[in-house]
């Protein structure tokens, strides 16, 4: 019952792209200002729900509010012309059975050929179809149609802001003044970005009209200009990560869709009709559909329910994974220096810019001991070469001699090396070897880490050093890719993912098994943790589960906070679902672990915003949203040497204490961030395992 | 310099004994007149002959030099100082301070390496002779066990019940890896299959969690190749266990008994030729490492080093007491430091050497310690001018074992000091008085002397 009641209600507030059960709930009231209208509506949706569910479809409506908001819309509009009836009744049954099936196919449609979703085109195509159709059907109009009542104010407001407001309402087909200031109002509350661009999409739509209608009073008084409202709100809030760009595009888009919106108008008048919400349908897919196909960087791959918590996972996800998508490891043991980076002082140049050469540097800096005139004096010379990846061995070359020491082959640029094809699709060299030491042969398989050979001097190379890139073709010396490496240290300091500078040290870290084997974490394991905050106690039972895209997350029940170890690290991901479940104190504690034994260590990351408080938390992404590098908060985390994590997150209001404690079974024991601790009480299986 | 005058001797003279290889400088005496910039002199004048003197910049130097053969090699290492070696707080700070973890071999080094802030996770405790009260404590807190005994399984198992915690545990193997002597006391004996009881014995128990093996296959060896064997013999015996019994060997731990500069008696080559460098072992037992380990699969290596780290940056400075012509015409000396201090002079040749410029031609010598004891003989082979009383000799390397094995027998012991990488000259041990010596001392009432 839960369900249907949340997929509902949820079926409103999808309207203003946002899931808010409570916000959905004051639609569905102002919907009822006109009862006829609120009954229409809801008998369409639920029609469609039942329908579905009848079909089979199930959760699938909790997710995807477009399946059935269709269905709504299309209900409100029928129920805005006709009065309830034994003849309407049916009608508006079918209506909804109707939109729903047009809006499953149209959606798959569009999702499969153009990668699109299919907004409320589904209600623009059904609701035209209906009218018309029911132009025909005389016995309904002689029936039905009735005068609608006209909620007034008591007093008067200027002009566009009434206009505002009505075109607001006429979202919900209830346009007047009232029903837009109270959505307006409860908008403010679940998105302060959403309501600036409601705002600003009115307005740069309205004016631009003005000046092509040559009236303002004209202008501010059409219904069509919701268009302008949700055309921003889509295209500066939804489909675009939050930001000044989008926010162009959005009022860009407003200004595009003011033709459309006279001309659908004056298409549709000649039948009778309102021109709904087409134009906002064609914009925005329009732009979207170019601004995919083009690459655009900032299209938003995955909405969170708002643009405040879709901006705040982008953020926090882009600051936390910087990723290439060619994430290699260190190809050796203990502590190197680099000689070279990217775009180096000597042979990193111009397609072979991203490259990196390493040497032994003893405290001094010197690469060799003694007077360094024999190979064998350099630190490097006959060290071992690990393999940075997990692939394929695809060429080796292995009998080149080494230089003497200041000596280079000018012939061999890469002298000995091993070429990997990494399973992610993309080549990695490791050159410069000793003669004689390569132990794989191409079609090798090996693992990160496996030995491939020695440190050598071989190919252009005056002293012995270790050369790594990454390239696109599986041709030795082909053009090099950018790419970054995972998990090391870099004086005391852990990356799992970074770029070391030219003398720097960096030393790779592999995770240690021990603490590999208490992150393990198995479905259905289930964890019972007392919580203290502020002088409130209470449990909390969290189970791991996996979604079925195959990732774990623990979950409460509502909450999901998702986790994984990559590379060397246990991470928290994100938290789905309710946002003030006491799950997100690990987050917020320890967004990440290294699985790594070593006193002193330290680390950072970046927390999402989730850690302010509410109306901070808010205030913070509206700014972020103009600015994505304006404000932060970091956290950083140190092992001690116990073996215990501590920190400061280091929030706006003073930093805060964090600490947790790995358990000597299983995750962690204890977890505290400021107030609040989590001390687990037992661990066990769900069920009856 | 102005020549002395030296009483006319007749050397006997040796044929059939000589080594081809020499011995010391026909020339006269290797000279010393300081450590790190600091006088001989000054550090005497300060506290005292005999002196233990300590270098703070070859500790570290040695212990990176260590540490970094074998982390260039393998990527999980841990190393952790042998506690018996030297644990005089101030060195075992600096050790700590580099990183490594803490060995120990009895319940007093167990609470030494506490007291210093090191976590029972961050010790290893081993050693034949585990009294139960000590096991208690290293289990609740956490410490890594390495077990020796059958009877240690037992007792683990009734502490594990007593204290409610799965304690981590490893078992200590003897094998053959090709070296004599073969140190077979110590844990579970590998060929005779002993070592796989033991681990059939721990499963059974289910009341341990088997996350490690060990081995330390001896002191002093010169052969890399055994550890090389030892290496694999482990890894074998780990994968036997994680297949057999699903335990996660979590850390292999090869022992020390990595060898220093010392000239080892009854070996005539010097220290130069005959010790192969560290690194030589570091690539033997990380090639064994990367050769047999599982793909992915890095358990830590653990490494009980001590003497290759700590002996050279440890010296003796003594002083030349008196002189007599013994009757086979050796030169002997009286020194104020004999082998109540030096343990290590029954297995060593020390390097000797004079803190001024002395004349006259080298002649065989005996130095002996200030014991009214037979055996009291620092070294019956050097080589030395005819020295001065009150000649400062130095010994070394001396840094291992001596501090922990020293008596208090007859004399008190000398002060040790530190020559810090700053420079600065601290006192890390005083010299003993009497009352460290009688503060333990109770007389009944009745035998006390009546004033």
């Amino acid at each position: 019952m839960r369900d249907v009641y949340t997929a509902i209600l949820r079926a409103y507030s999808g309207i203003f792209f946002n899931p808010s059960v409570r916000f959905g709930g004051i639609l569905l009231l102002l919907t009822f200002l006109n009862p006829n209208m609120g009954i229409a509506g809801l008998v369409s949706v639920l029609s469609a729900y039942a329908f579905a569910r009848v079909v089979g479809f199930r959760e699938r409506f909790l997710r995807l509010d477009y399946y059935i908001y269709n269905p709504l819309l299309v209900g409100l509009a029928l129920g805005y012309l006709f009065r309830i009836g034994p003849l309407s009744f049916p009608f508006f049954i079918l209506a909804g059975v109707l939109t729903f099936l047009l809006t499953y196919s149209l959606s798959n449609f569009s999702w499969y050929y153009l990668r699109l979703p299919v907004l409320s085109l589904p209600f623009v195509i059904a609701v035209l179809l209906l009218y018309l159709a029911s132009l025909r059907f005389t016995n309904l109009f002689v029936l039905s149609l009735y005068p609608k009542p006209v909620p007034t104010l008591p007093f008067q407001l200027p002009l566009p802001v009434e206009g505002f407001f009505r075109s607001l309402g006429a979202i919900v087909f209830s346009p007047y003044v009232i029903s837009g200031a109270v959505i307006f109002v409860s908008l403010l509350a679940v998105s302060r970005i959403l309501a600036l661009l409601a705002v600003l999409g009115y307005t740069v739509g309205v004016v631009t009209q003005a000046l092509l209608v040559g009236s303002l009073y004209q202008a501010v008084g059409d219904l069509s200009a919701f268009n302008y409202i949700l055309i921003a709100m889509a295209v500066g809030g939804v489909f675009l990560i939050p930001s000044p760009r989008s926010y162009a595009f959005a009022l860009l888009s407003v200004a595009l869709s003011v033709p459309i919106v006279e001309g659908v108008k004056t298409f549709w008048e000649a039948y009778g009709l309102p021109a709904f919400a087409l134009p906002f349908n064609l914009t925005v897919l329009l732009l979207l559909y170019v601004l995919l196909v083009a690459g655009y960087g900032y299209v938003t791959l995955w909405y969170r329910g708002t643009p405040e918590r879709t901006l705040d996972g982008y953020l926090t996800y882009t600051r936390r994974f910087p990723y290439t998508g060619r994430e290699i490891a260190l190809p050796f043991a203990g502590e190197w220096t680099v000689w070279q980076a990217f775009d180096g002082e000597w042979t990193h140049r111009g397609p072979w810019r991203y490259a990196y050469d390493f040497v032994i540097a003893d405290p001094e800096g010197r690469t060799f001991r003694g007077d360094g005139s024999r190979l064998t004096d350099y630190y490097a010379f006959g060290k071992p070469v690990l393999s940075p990846v997990d692939g394929v061995v695809v060429e080796v070359a292995d009998g080149l001699e080494d230089n003497p020491p200041g000596q280079a082959d000018r012939e061999n640029n890469y002298g000995n090396y091993v070429l990997l094809w990494d399973y992610r699709g993309f080549y990695v060299l490791v050159a410069h070897l000793k003669k004689g030491s390569v132990r794989v042969k191409a079609g090798d398989r090996v693992l990160r880490g496996s030995l491939l050979g020695q440190c050598g001097n071989s190919g252009y190379s005056p002293q012995p050093h270790i050369h790594i890139h990454v390239q696109a073709s599986p041709k030795v010396g082909s053009p090099t890719l950018p790419f970054k490496f995972v998990s090391y240290v870099s004086s005391g300091r852990f990356l799992d993912v970074g770029l070391p500078e030219v003398s720097e040290r960096v030393e790779p870290v592999y995770p240690s098994k021990a603490l590999l084997n208490r992150f393990n974490l198995l479905i259905d394991q289930r964890m019972l943790f007392k919580v203290r905050e502020k002088g409130r106690e209470y449990d909390l039972a969290c189970t791991v589960k996996m979604d079925s895209y195959g990732y774990f997350y623990l979950t409460d029940g509502k909450t999901r906070l998702y986790f994984g170890i990559n590379n060397s690290t246990f991470y928290f991901y994100n938290l789905t679902g309710d946002a003030s479940s006491p799950l997100r104190y690990f987050l917020l504690a320890v967004p990440k672990l290294p699985l790594i034994d070593r006193p002193g260590l330290s680390w950072g990351d970046a927390l999402p915003f989730l850690s302010l408080p509410p109306l901070l938390r808010s205030f913070y992404l509206l700014l972020s949203s103009f600015k994505h590098d304006l404000l932060s908060v970091r956290t950083s985390l140190h092992l001690t040497p116990e073996g215990k994590v501590k920190g400061k997150a280091a929030l706006p209001g003073g930093p805060i204490e964090v600490e947790a404690s790995v358990a000597p079974d299983l995750f962690y024991d204890l977890v505290r961030f400021g107030d609040v601790v989590l001390e687990r009480k037992e661990l066990g299986w769900e069920g009856l395992r | 310099m102005a020549r002395r005058y030296e009483k006319p001797v007749i050397h006997r003279l040796h044929v059939g004994h000589t080594n081809k290889f020499g011995f010391a400088s026909p020339y006269g005496a290797k000279v010393r007149k300081s450590i790190d910039g600091v006088p001989i002199e000054e550090l005497v004048s300060r506290f005292g002959s005999p002196l233990f003197v300590f270098s703070e910049r070859r500790l570290r130097q040695k212990f990176r030099e260590v540490k970094n053969a074998f982390t260039l090699r393998y990527p999980h290492v841990e190393l952790s100082w042998s506690y018996k070696t030297n644990y005089l707080d101030a060195i075992v700070a600096i050790l700590h301070s580099e990183g490594a973890t803490a060995e120990v071999v009895s319940e007093f080094e167990y609470e030494k390496a506490r007291r210093m802030g090191i976590p029972g996770s961050k010790i290893i405790y081993n050693g034949p002779y585990k009294p139960i009260d000590s096991l208690r404590v290293a289990v609740s807190e956490g410490a890594r066990i390495n077990i020796d005994t059958f009877e240690e399984i037992a007792d683990l198992e009734r502490v594990a019940d007593e204290v409610g915690k799965r304690p981590k545990v490893a078992i200590r193997v003897n094998m053959d890896t090709g070296i004599y002597p073969r140190w077979s006391r110590f844990g579970f004996n590998y060929e005779s299959g002993q070592a796989w009881d033991a681990v059939k014995r721990i499963a059974l128990g289910g009341k341990l969690d088997l996350v490690g093996l060990h081995c330390h296959i001896g002191t002093f060896i010169l052969k890399p190749e055994a550890y090389e064997i030892e290496t694999r013999k482990l890894v074998e015996l780990a994968y036997r266990i994680e297949d057999e019994f699903g335990f996660k060997i979590e850390y292999i731990d090869v022992g020390g008994g990595f060898p220093s500069r010392n000239r080892l008696k009854g070996i005539y080559l010097p220290p130069e030729v005959a010790v192969p460098p560290i690194e030589e072992y570091a690539e033997r037992i990380t090639t064994a490492l990367l050769n047999n380990l599982r793909p992915g699969d890095y358990p830590l290596l653990i490494l009980e080093s001590g003497r290759a780290i700590v002996d050279e940056a440890g010296f003796l400075i003594t002083t030349v007491h008196a002189t007599k012509r013994l009757p086979d015409g050796r030169r002997g000396y009286v020194l104020d430091a004999g082998v109540n201090i030096l343990f290590t002079a029954f297995w060593y040749h020390f390097n000797v050497e004079v803190d001024r410029e002395v004349s006259g031609g080298a002649e065989p010598c005996v130095l002996y310690g200030p014991l009214c004891m037979n055996i009291d003989v620092v070294e019956d082979r050097a080589h030395l001018p005819p020295l001065p009383r009150g000649t400062r000799l130095i010994l070394s390397p001396v840094g291992a074992y001596n501090v922990t094995q020293w008596m208090q027998f007859i004399r008190y012991r000398p002060a040790v000091v530190l020559i810090g990488e700053n420079g600065e000259v601290d006192l890390i041990r005083e010299a003993e008085d009497i009352s460290d010596i009688v503060s333990r001392e109770r007389v009944p009432e009745r035998l006390k002397p009546k004033s």
